[in-house]
């Protein structure tokens, strides 16, 4: 059964998941790389008895506490919510499965906080081995936080086995999982590295900023080389229809690929030049360039990596309008499209108003607005600004009046990236009426036609 | 302080031994699915 | 539809991979142990602001003591907030989903909101300068306080939201409109919103007292200010119980009649416990470091108990819509469920060893045996 709707007017529910998701990415990879940079500089500072090197590790682990432990934990818990608003149905399909998974997750979390704090709060104050220790301890947590989430979001692409047995190991260990893994470790390093060199930038002394820059530099270059490697892995295991779909059918996810790309090699050069050739003189301002430019850069390609995946949210299960495409017997659960498209969405949905349950000349529109929404404001706007604007899309398509809107509809799922339409033939009558009134407000559609006369 | 410090290598110890387990565990099932390679 | 059939159709056709029970347990258990944190959040950066303004030394250390306490504790409330979102979205999907989405907005102003108490509890505990007139940053202490009221408040409506699924569709629907915009509040309760936030002054209290006690061993802490801030809390948890459990009734009265909720054991169970805390309090006000372990000790379990009677007090509520979360689909897994129950003994070892270093290095001012 479906839920009530929310709706980001003007803007696109898409746009509240993109914010948050694109900035936790930041927090998040900086927690799970920064403490293995840390790990091998506090040891080498402490064998060369180099108290400059640790003033600056205090000052790297006081902004990851900070950054991390405030932004991080709440844009991650921020995810969550944007799912729940945008998608619940998807959301809790997910948890049904993977709660585990999370609680599992939810164990390292713990560890982090109490890892973290204590390392951060003792240094100096404890032995030498224990404080590595400590440090070490947060960064394996932080790290398989990493293994078990990206576990989660490979499932999402790619779900594997789990298609036909339903099970929680055959759908964790799927197809994308290990690249991905891959690739994040990687670049985790890249993020890790970025943030030690802003912090490096702002030290006073040269000597203790150059050392800092180059092994910053050192871990941000090998980062992006072995993930570039990896990423190639990554594309070589999504499904075909993703490929297509990034690289073929939407001009807008290729250039996020090649944004991603271009991000990678300004980083590259950012770190060559600052991190050796300048490491003396490098100033905050290159460094926060840099920042800025990963940010860029990731939000390109998980953007990319997000619309891969469409018409679904879970493959082969959910489409992207929440609805259930496809029995899963292993689970006992059958697929909601059928029974739509016999009786109708509206009769189904108990949130629908009395009045439009049964379409008639008088209600149509409203019909064919509530309809509208439940389908595709997961995805689109239905004002002319925002994301997927369907008023901008139509004019783009050439489908202004509601026969041409209504055509379209039918002819949805010739779209890799678009569910099918879900209804009756009313039902698809009324939401192209609807539609088509979003093109041409002075349009009004004949009552006849939507009701099949 | 050498009970504390044995306290340490117990806790290192353990998290390595899970991701041993857990990820041997993933790779041999990926390799019985098909979905490693 | 009826709305016990809409209540069902709306959960997970996935169904849950455990028995619910076990689900509600930790639900329940995690759930305590996160408002306990949010309660040292709430209180301790009221008290940190309220001291920082103060003219006394005491007042200014302890007020930097409470503010670098408090952004361990918000953080410690974040992550254990996570367990209880978590279960409550597995047996009471519904419920949660139509709130949140009802609400959207104030579902996500929480976490703004969260966010900037924190920001601003950093900026106070990092920016005031004590030797400074203390002006100007001290706004960021009251601004940290405000936003986690504010926190609080989007939470508690959307809890109570959650419990009143026959207005739903009133709420959602105005003719033919839908609305989606998520910003309305379209139902909270004052007398329970204050009985989640009184109690912060209670277990701030208590965690003043375990501070008293803790650093009595310390040769370089000054043993007259501890006792001073030993003295002060359980003065301020013995008399924001006394608040606390007169709130308390006055929610239990306002609660709907048809609940008999007056007459449900599970009810008396968390008064009792509350009632036995307080008798623990009034001891403790004669000698707080002597009392601190036991009022500590009996304030987990009076909000643990709490916990209970919130939870059962939700059941009863859904129950009259033929609600429960024990016929809920079984897909049991036993796989992930271990995989689950190893970690966390594992997450429990793992912790237990940098909490025993800060531990000994707190309590003796150092780690080491000889220094003990």
């Amino acid at each position: 059964m479906l839920y009530p709707l929310f709706e980001w007017h003007g803007v696109g529910n898409g746009m509240l998941m993109a914010i948050i998701a694109t900035y936790h990415i930041l927090p998040c990879h900086l927690a799970t790389g920064a403490f293995w940079i840390t790990y091998v500089m506090e040891r080498k500072a402490y064998q060369e008895n180099d108290e400059g090197m640790l003033e600056f590790i205090k000052k790297y682990s006081l902004l990851v506490l900070i950054f991390c432990f405030v932004t991080g934990s709440l844009t991650g818990a921020g995810i969550w919510y944007a799912a729940t608003l945008i998608s619940p149905r998807a959301i809790s399909g997910l948890i049904h499965n993977y709660v585990w998974g999370w609680a599992t997750e939810w164990v390292f979390f713990l560890i982090e906080i109490v890892t973290i704090y204590t390392y951060y709060y003792t240094f100096g104050k404890i032995s030498r081995k224990a404080h590595l220790r400590i440090g070490l301890i947060y960064a394996m947590s932080a790290w398989l936080s990493m293994v078990i989430i990206t576990g989660i979001l490979g499932f999402m692409l790619t779900p594997g086995k789990w298609s036909q047995t339903g099970l929680f190991f055959d759908g964790f260990f799927n197809p994308s999982y290990w690249p991905q893994l891959f690739v994040r470790t990687a670049f985790m390093f890249v993020v890790g590295g970025a943030y030690a060199a802003i912090v490096a930038s702002f030290m006073k002394d040269p000597d203790i900023k150059s050392k800092a820059m180059k092994v910053a530099a050192k871990w941000g270059l090998g980062g992006l080389i072995v993930g570039g490697l990896f990423t190639v892995w990554y594309f070589t295991k999504i499904p075909a229809t993703a490929k297509t779909i990034i690289f073929e059918d939407l001009a807008f996810t290729k250039t996020m690929f090649e944004i991603a790309i271009a991000a990678g090699v300004l980083l590259f050069i950012y770190f060559g030049i600052w991190g050796f050739m300048k490491s003396r003189t490098a100033g905050p301002i290159p460094a926060i360039i840099a920042m800025l430019v990963l940010f860029v850069g990731i939000c390109a390609g998980e953007t990319m990596r997000e619309m891969a995946r469409r018409p679904y949210l879970i493959p082969g299960y959910m489409y992207s309008n929440q609805m259930i495409a496809k029995d899963m017997k292993p689970k006992g659960v059958k697929n909601e499209v059928a029974k739509f498209n016999k009786e109708g969405v509206l009769k189904n949905y108990y949130f629908a108003p009395e009045s439009v349950k049964e379409i008639d000349a008088s209600n149509f529109m409203a019909a064919g607005r509530i309809l509208t929404k439940l389908e595709c404001i997961s995805c689109h706007t239905v004002e002319s600004t925002g994301f997927f604007s369907i008023p901008k899309l139509m004019v783009r398509f050439g489908a202004s009046s509601p026969e041409e809107v209504h055509d379209f509809l039918d002819a949805l799922s010739d779209y890799d990236y678009m569910p099918p339409f879900v209804g009756t033939e009313k039902e698809k009558r009324a939401m192209a009426a609807y539609i088509a009134s979003l093109v041409n407000p002075n349009q009004k559609a004949d009552p006849a036609w939507v009701l099949g006369k | 302080m050498e009970e504390l410090e044995k306290f340490g290598k117990l806790a290192t110890g353990l998290m390595v031994a899970w991701f041993i387990v857990v990820a041997g565990f993933g790779i041999v099932l990926s390799l019985m699915n098909g979905t490693f390679f | 539809m009826n709305l016990a059939q809409v209540l069902n159709g709306l959960r997970d056709p996935m169904g849950v991979p455990f028995y619910p029970w076990f689900f509600q347990v930790l639900m329940v258990l995690t759930f305590a142990l996160h408002i306990i944190f949010v309660n040292l959040a709430i209180g301790g950066s009221f008290m940190a602001v309220y001291e920082h303004y103060k003219k006394g030394e005491n007042n200014k250390r302890l007020s930097r003591f409470l503010a670098r306490s408090s952004t361990v504790n918000l953080s410690a409330a974040v992550v254990l907030g996570v367990a209880p979102l978590l279960f409550v979205q597995v047996v009471y999907d519904p419920f949660w989903y139509v709130s949140n989405l009802l609400s959207a907005w104030w579902a996500v102003g929480f976490l703004c909101f969260v966010t900037a108490a924190f920001l601003a509890l950093y900026a106070f505990y990092l920016k005031r300068n004590p030797e400074s007139g203390m002006k100007g940053f001290g706004f960021f202490g009251w601004l940290t306080f405000g936003l986690l009221l504010l926190a609080g408040f989007s939470m508690h409506l959307l809890s109570v939201q959650f419990l009143e699924p026959e207005k739903w569709k009133l709420w959602y629907l105005s003719g033919n409109i839908m609305n989606t915009s998520g910003t309305t509040v379209y139902d909270f309760r004052i007398s329970r919103y204050l009985h989640f936030i009184i109690p912060s002054f209670a277990i701030t209290g208590v965690f003043m007292m375990l501070y008293g006690w803790f650093f009595r061993q310390r040769q370089d802490m000054d043993k007259e200010y501890l006792h001073w801030v030993a003295v002060s809390g359980a003065k301020m948890a013995l008399w924001a119980t006394i608040i606390q459990i007169i709130i308390g009734f006055w929610w239990l009265f306002s609660l709907p009649k048809n609940l008999n909720f007056t007459s449900n054991a599970f009810l008396w169970i968390g008064v009792i416990l509350g009632v036995i805390f307080f008798l623990v309090l009034m001891a403790a006000q004669k000698d707080p470091e002597k009392y601190a372990v036991l009022s500590a000790l009996f304030a987990f379990l009076a909000v643990l108990g709490m916990a209970v009677s919130r939870e059962v007090l939700r059941m009863v509520y859904l129950g009259k819509f033929n609600y429960s979360i024990y016929t809920y689909k079984l897909n049991i897994h036993w796989g992930s469920t271990a995989l689950f129950l190893l970690t966390f003994v594992m997450g429990i070892i793992v912790m237990a060893y940098p909490l025993t270093v800060a531990w000994k290095l707190g309590r003796y001012g150092t780690t080491s045996k000889e220094g003990a």
